[in-house]
């Protein structure tokens, strides 16, 4: 075989090509139908492995191979590069339009290649759609296959079913798991999940290209000052990476302010955008693309020369990933962590929330477990005490965990035994702990950058590269001065966000008299945020106002401010009322009141008794909470616009509830203006 | 050549080609899977080479076998939620079927709950049976065979439906038994309704069904179902049967013919006569019902005349 393995090559990549050590003993195991595991860096031809055996199983007549991928972006490279060497490659994934999907369909009796999502493999369609035009794969390739690993840094309960797919296929199909990162302790796990027998093909990680750079925590005026500097100062394009979609928006948005052409990129995004973004990343037509993990795995674009970390990462693993994405083409790149003082928090937030609580699985499943006939997920919302964003992250865990199942808009308990897995769970959070604190000593800087990555990742080759800060004792020529971090610091505090009024009521829930769409005539017109949860600007202000009671000046020259900017003639100001924060936000309504001469009136009162809004964890519960707590002072004086003040607002029921009452008693049109966006926080 | 009883070793390969050959994989599916007929005269003509079936002259068994990887994400859906699946070379399958019911032996039972209870030898099964419309003495005959046997430690095998089947199902289990339920229906859409998955999970019930897991009843998986209640079991126990009519007559006459285990009758029960006729034993305490040890547990069977020229035409 290993003289057809080598015609293959030399047929696809040209007459000069021979493998690299351990790329035939991978392809002749797939061709053979033994299972292997390649880990391989990027760029070492882990993908012209599968390439080369599929093409030897085609040439004996044998059927496509299935390559199941959890990114699109790499998809979209991997076809590409089979199409170049002769292959008929396609792809199936939720992003085709129904067209793109025909087209596809049509064809796919012809593909030797078949790129699939994890999400499409387990759909109903793709069985009886997409396999029953196909002979059967002759062979199963899972890229990036440390998700399937709760010890990778990456797991993801979608591949949970791939591992249990594996072990239902015959033995003469061949399986080749690839990835470019994982720890021992992975490459352990994915062994014993894929199987006895299997070959494991484990590289090193040395990158010489890279030169890797850290800076002691700074606060985000002094980071964002910093990243202007560095961006001007860059030949090419790079990427900043970020931890979550509104760092992401509002890092790309103050680089934009200073003409740096710079866009967002992250996962709430429609696919068409982040196609477009990464297309003009790979021309060069951008200079900045400020990035959650979302681009993550398998983007390649060989000659990035930047990436900087404008928060620490959640792990040497995925940092490894990341930054490996610069210097893959060219002879040099820089790869600079910057961290902040929130960064601790926010991966406390991710940690903690990865899993279900046991409270709130048992709590899921039991109401399951009661129902005859299952429940839905609005039902679901009505009964527990669970955040909308939570229950629908525990429903997709726990579906994939195989204890509950969706049968049309319904879910149902299954037959599978559920014991919380504590342990795992436990296990799985302080190992994601240590992940980050070896960043936290990466760090420091204390010894050489590119050993210590390795070191982390188990990769027995690590020695000091002699290039990175630590090794050359150099510092990177860009700290800002005050200037310049005062012009960062005043757009942090700028960030006005617009608020939009609810048009719904949540669907059945007991204490809650109203039903379906709210009137527009009782609805609050589009208001204003002034600042949000941890954003080093008019949000934390504000809570720390709160704190004492007192608005501050800087407070209300915000407010004075957005006022200005918004353009809106309030009659009069109220607001909603607050068991611990009531004479707070009276002196806050006082004084913004005076320079609009507008009167204050108190409109509403707030059982004394009532529970507080926040420890309502979803958007049903909320929104019945508000409304038994919520009352109109009778009598008071209501005509013209009102500019309704809040102090932080989650749900957004309070004011919405608050607006219905106020415009049902005779109101004029509602201004909401809220001090601080607490969404998320915990 | 000697007539020989079907048999059949766990092998994983021949497992999963099982599977890919007898599941109905989708509600869209045109492919019709195969029968157990046509699956074992199958498996005697590739001589036990079922991934052999892929190369088959037979163009539309060479499509079902192309089917390896649907039936793989067929099977770890269901395995991934609980619901195992048994072919005669999974060490779970009752090979008691293989022995009596020959070519009639479903290739594919889907189960939830603790699929080994089916096969284990070390139990004893009282199947309790009767027709839908039983009279109120009939069911208080189905209830106190059902509570015998939970007190003895033997399971009993039901059909789940209402009637009969439900009132021994509750016996049994309100006795701290355990049930073995083969449904008419398939068995993700029965635990959808919610109380036999309760029992599932308090590991009182076991379901078992050869029809597609979202399948809903039909009078043919009716049909097809009764003789899987009584070759499963050691003893069968008809509370309720009318002569010439419906499931539980044919099924029991069926039983008898084919020498099923022992049958008993509820004197009580409108055919009783003409069951005894058949073979059947009157039983009118539930003591009765054990009176004689089980002589048949699947490993020494006693085939007819019927089976044994069936099987020497089929399998030697
Ligand atoms: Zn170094």
């Amino acid at each position: 075989m290993s003289e057809a393995a080598r015609a293959s090559l030399r047929k696809l990549v040209g007459p000069e090509a021979t493998f690299r050590p351990g790329q035939l003993e991978a392809v002749e195991a797939l061709v053979r139908g033994d299972r292997a595991l390649v880990v391989q860096r990027t760029g070492w031809g882990k993908s012209a492995v599968y390439f080369i055996a599929c093409d030897l199983l085609r040439q004996q007549d044998r059927g496509p191979v299935l390559v199941l991928s959890p990114l699109l972006v790499l998809m979209r490279n991997q076809i590409d590069a089979a199409t170049r060497l002769g292959l008929k490659a396609l792809t199936f994934n939720s992003s085709l339009s129904k067209d793109e999907r025909q087209a596809a369909l049509d064809a796919v009796h012809e593909a030797d290649l078949l790129f699939i999502t994890p999400e499409a493999l387990q759909s109903a369609w793709f069985a009886p759609d997409v396999l029953s035009r196909i002979d059967d794969p002759s062979a199963v390739v899972v890229d990036e296959v440390h998700c399937i690993s709760e010890w990778g840094h990456d797991f993801r309960p979608k591949y949970r079913r791939i591992r249990d797919f594996l072990g239902q296929l015959p033995s003469t199909v061949g399986v080749l798991g690839t990835t470019a990162t994982a720890t021992q302790r992975t490459i352990d796990d994915i062994v014993e999940q894929l199987g006895d027998g299997l070959t494991a093909i484990v590289g090193d990680l040395v990158r010489p290209s890279l030169y890797l750079h850290v800076l002691p925590p700074r606060e985000q005026p002094w980071r964002l000052a910093w990243l202007e500097r560095f961006v001007r100062a860059q030949t090419g394009a790079g990427i900043v990476y970020v931890l979550t979609t509104y760092d992401a928006e509002r890092v790309a948005a103050w680089l934009a302010s200073q003409g740096i052409d710079a866009v967002p990129y992250t996962g709430v995004m429609e696919d068409a955008d982040r196609r477009a973004i990464e297309d003009r990343l790979a021309r060069n037509e951008v200079e900045a693309v400020v990035a959650t993990t979302a681009l993550g795995m398998g983007y390649d674009k060989p000659d990035l020369t930047w990436v900087v970390h404008y928060q620490t990462p959640a792990g040497p693993v995925s940092y490894y990933q990341q930054v490996g994405r610069a210097g893959r083409g060219v002879p040099e790149a820089t790869g600079v962590m910057l961290q902040g003082p929130e960064d601790a928090d926010v991966h406390d937030w991710f940690i903690t929330t990865a899993y279900p609580t046991q409270p709130m699985a048992s709590t899921l499943l039991a109401e399951l477990d009661r129902a005859d006939g299952g429940l839905t997920e609005s039902q679901l919302l009505a009964q527990v005490n669970i955040p909308q964003g939570r229950l629908q992250s525990a429903l997709v865990i726990l579906t994939d965990d195989g204890v509950i199942e969706r049968a049309g808009n319904r879910y149902f308990r299954t037959a599978k035994r559920f014991v919380y897995p504590r342990d795992r769970v436990e296990a799985v959070m302080a190992a994601r702990r240590r992940e980050y604190e070896q960043l936290v000593t990466y760090a420091r800087g204390e010894r050489c950058l590119m050993e210590t990555l390795q070191l982390a990742l188990d990769d027995p080759t690590a020695q000091p590269c002699g290039r990175c800060g630590p090794c050359t004792g150099s510092a990177l020529p860009f700290d800002p001065d005050p200037a310049e971090i005062d012009r960062a610091a005043r757009f942090l505090w700028q960030q006005v966000g617009l608020l939009e009024p609810r048009k719904m009521w949540p669907y059945q829930v007991a204490g809650l008299p109203v039903k379906g769409r709210i009137p527009a005539t009782h609805r609050a017109l589009q208001g204003r945020i002034l600042g949000r949860y941890r954003d080093g600007g008019y949000g934390d202000e504000a809570l720390a106002c709160r704190a004492t009671g007192q608005p501050s000046d800087r407070l209300l020259e915000g407010v004075a401010a957005l006022l200005d900017d918004w353009d809106v003639e309030p009659a009069w100001v109220s607001w909603v009322p607050s068991n611990q924060h009531d004479a707070f936000l009276q002196r806050l309504a006082k004084a913004v009141a005076e320079p609009l001469g507008a009167p204050v009136r108190p409109s509403l009162r707030k059982r004394d008794d009532a529970e507080r809004q926040r420890s309502m964890q979803n958007s049903p519960r909320a929104a019945a909470n508000a409304w038994r707590n919520l009352a109109v002072i009778p009598g008071v004086e209501m005509a013209g616009p009102v500019l309704l003040l809040d102090d932080v607002v989650r749900t957004r029921w309070t004011l919405t509830v608050a607006s219905y009452l106020l415009r049902e008693h005779g109101s004029g049109p509602i201004l909401p203006l809220v001090l601080c966006d607490v969404t998320g926080a915990g | 050549m000697g007539t020989h009883v079907l048999s059949a070793e766990p092998d994983r390969d021949k497992h999963v080609l099982t599977i890919t050959l007898a599941a109905r994989l989708s509600a869209r599916s045109e492919l019709r899977p195969l029968s157990p007929a046509r699956f074992w005269t199958v498996y005697e003509q590739l001589g036990g080479d079922l991934p052999a079936a892929a190369e088959s002259e037979d163009a539309e068994l060479r499509q079902l076998a192309g089917r390896t990887a649907a039936a793989a994400l067929h099977a770890a859906e269901l395995e991934g939620q609980g619901i195992t699946l048994l072919t005669p070379f999974h060490a779970d399958y009752p090979q008691r079927y293989l022995a009596r019911l020959g070519p009639a032996t479903p290739p594919l039972l889907y189960v939830a709950g603790a699929s080994a209870l089916l096969a284990d030898p070390d139990r004893h099964r009282l199947a309790v049976v009767g027709s839908r419309d039983a009279t109120d003495a009939e069911l208080d005959a189905a209830r106190s065979a059902a509570e015998a046997a939970a007190d003895r430690g033997w399971d009993v095998v039901s059909g789940g439906a209402k009637g009969v089947d439900a009132v021994a199902l509750n016996a049994a289990v309100s006795h701290g038994g355990t049930v073995i339920a083969l449904l008419t229906e398939g068995v993700r859409r029965a635990m959808r309704k919610g109380a036999l998955r309760r029992l599932v999970s308090d590991g009182q019930a076991v379901l078992a069904a050869p029809v597609h897991p979202d399948a809903g009843f039909t009078v043919g998986n009716a049909m097809a179902r009764n003789k899987l209640i009584y070759a499963l079991a050691d003893v069968t126990y008809v509370a309720a049967v009318v002569e010439g009519e419906g499931g539980t007559w044919n099924g029991a006459a069926e039983a008898l013919r084919r020498g099923y285990g022992r049958v008993g009758v509820n004197p009580q029960a409108q055919a009783a006569g003409a069951l005894q006729s058949l073979g059947a034993r009157p039983v009118a305490t539930t003591a009765e019902l054990y009176e004689a040890p089980p002589e048949d547990t699947g490993q020494t069977p006693s085939a007819t005349p019927v089976d044994s020229a069936l099987q020497t035409s089929l399998f030697d």
